[in-house]
């Protein structure tokens, strides 16, 4: 399937946070929770905004729990300005729903833990 | 220049191990992808992506252009010693590669390392397949 451009008529956002004490650690599966509307919706694009240059991976289930994209880099969604990987290509898709629950993302390497509170990404979902 | 619209992606690892020049690394049985309709196919270089998501180095940009792929349909090579480099998105104005639909057998595909000047050992090379089931 090709297009070149596509309407979209919303965009929903959801952000991930850490607080002090929470820990990430590396090559480890972290769940989504919440935003059960997502499933109702047909996503047609998704862009992400990473708050550091960790290299996310994120799989995400569609509403019937099926993980349709499998550790899809973070990197190649976001729409920064100065990444390098896509200069700001809106990548398109074709999803129907989205279950947050069955969805996680991992990070290799090294882990860490927050001293203050940080954002860590935003997902947005253009529908 | 056309955007595919994705359904499904999956992100195959493939391990140089110990490199040599003419080396052939074939890639693994996918059960996810096993008949499943191909269109897009990108690469990431250590620029873009450090770690794999199991945590192996990335092959640099420099390594990346010294290795070939060939992708196999049924038993003919279909993509045939293909530059690895000109998958990768941030060589191509961040656009995604199009293939006409094709049903891999992966097992017979490989990656061909050209030189090792810029290759180490254990370096990953990382695809993204977008497809669609059959």
């Amino acid at each position: 399937m090709k297009s070149q451009q596509r309407i979209f008529d919303k965009v929903f956002t959801i952000s991930y946070n850490l607080v002090p004490g929470q820990t990430v650690n590396p090559s480890t599966r972290y769940y989504f929770t919440g935003y059960p509307n997502l499933k109702e919706i047909r996503v047609k694009a998704i862009s992400v905004f990473l708050y550091d240059n960790r290299e996310w991976y994120i799989s995400l289930a569609d509403r019937n729990k099926n993980i349709v994209l499998t550790n899809y880099p973070m990197r190649d969604l976001d729409l920064d300005l100065n990444a390098p990987t896509i200069q700001s290509r809106l990548r398109l898709f074709d999803i129907s729903g989205v279950d947050l629950t069955a969805s996680y993302f991992v990070l290799p390497g090294s882990g860490f833990s927050p001293i203050v509170p940080i954002k860590i990404f935003d997902v947005s979902f253009y529908y | 220049m056309i955007q595919p619209i994705i359904e499904n992606s999956y992100l195959v690892e493939i391990n140089l191990g110990t490199v040599a020049v003419q080396k052939q690394v074939n890639f693994n049985f996918i059960p996810q992808l096993e008949g499943s309709i191909i269109y897009s196919i990108q690469t990431f270089s250590a620029t873009d992506l450090a770690l794999s998501p199991n945590g192996a180095t990335v092959a640099s940009t420099a390594g990346l252009a010294n290795c070939t792929v060939t992708f196999t349909v049924g038993d003919n090579q279909d993509v045939y010693l293909y530059p690895v480099s000109d998958l990768r998105s941030a060589n191509n104005a961040g656009f995604q590669r199009l293939f006409a639909n094709k049903k891999l057998n992966l097992t017979k595909s490989f990656v061909t390392i050209q030189s090792i000047a810029s290759v180490v050992n254990n370096d990953s090379i990382l695809f993204l397949f977008h497809y669609k089931r059959a």
